[in-house]
């Protein structure tokens, strides 16, 4: 929010002197919150298996890996990390190769 | 008897010859997908991370696609010579190769089901008119057999 206001074209005097004006996006403003690695529900897959994934994949506990399985399981979906974007789709990718059903979407 | 049991830093696998006959299927099972148009096994394997939105999934796909291909191909020879060493005795299988085993059992799995037409919690099993499993039903109702007991000795050692 404050980064959003000093960058405004609006407010030209509220501009420094040498700084860069980059235009005012979402992901710059502060307003990004990061990005969601979301994992859908999916018949076949073991709720044992995805527990594995989740604790080698995030290094979670497997006290937090059962309660995201679980979360995916009666909810159908779980976000189950949240970070910069480009973690994101490498999580995404790991989730991919182990072939769970994976999406990233903004936070 | 355990087909896998974890060992400090490894994964010990004993298959008896039965079994190394069932797990040789997994080479053809895999290689398969894809070769007839319309597979549904295509689909379930696909990576698609942003579903609604297709500037972002050419990008992601033009990325991490040919990637995961060659991770997949990597882990698919590497089965493949496992299943090799272990017709003469117990192989010693490092934590990277048990995944590659883990990954690899899940989507001849996923392909089966696919296949299947599985699409919902709680799937019977197919039969034929003599009430035995379809093949396929038989084969992917072994390979989650398999994969339960590399899970266990896996879950051991994170």
């Amino acid at each position: 929010m404050n980064l959003a206001t000093k960058r405004n074209p609006a407010s030209p005097a509220s501009v420094l002197p040498g700084t860069i004006d980059l235009p005012v996006t979402e992901e710059r403003s502060g307003l990004d919150r990061g990005w969601n690695v979301v994992v859908w529900n999916d018949p076949v897959n073991l709720m044992s298996y995805v527990v594995l994934v989740f604790r080698k994949v995030f290094g979670y506990s497997e006290q937090k890996a059962t309660r995201l399985m679980l979360e995916v399981h009666h909810e159908g979906r779980s976000v189950v990390s949240t970070s910069p974007r480009e973690k994101a789709e490498i999580d995404c990718y790991t989730l991919h190769r182990h072939a769970l059903w994976a999406t990233v979407e903004r936070a | 008897m355990r087909r896998f049991r974890s060992r400090s830093g490894s994964v010990e696998m004993r298959l008896p010859p039965a079994e190394l006959e069932a797990l040789s299927l997994l080479p053809g099972v895999l290689a398969s997908i894809g070769r007839e148009a319309g597979d549904p096994a295509m689909d379930r394997l696909s990576v698609v991370a942003y579903p609604d939105d297709d500037e972002a999934q050419a990008e992601y796909g033009r990325l991490m696609a040919p990637e995961l291909e060659r991770q997949r191909k990597r882990d698919r020879a590497m089965v493949s010579s496992s299943l090799d060493a272990a017709r003469r005795g117990p192989v010693e299988l490092s934590t990277v190769e048990a995944d590659s085993w883990l990954v690899v059992i899940n989507e001849a799995r996923l392909a089966l089901a696919a296949r299947l037409g599985i699409e919902e919690e709680g799937w019977g099993t197919p039969a034929d008119a003599d009430g035995f499993p379809t093949p396929e039903m038989a084969l992917l109702l072994y390979l989650t057999e398999v994969q339960d007991d590399l899970i266990h000795a896996l879950a051991e050692g994170v």
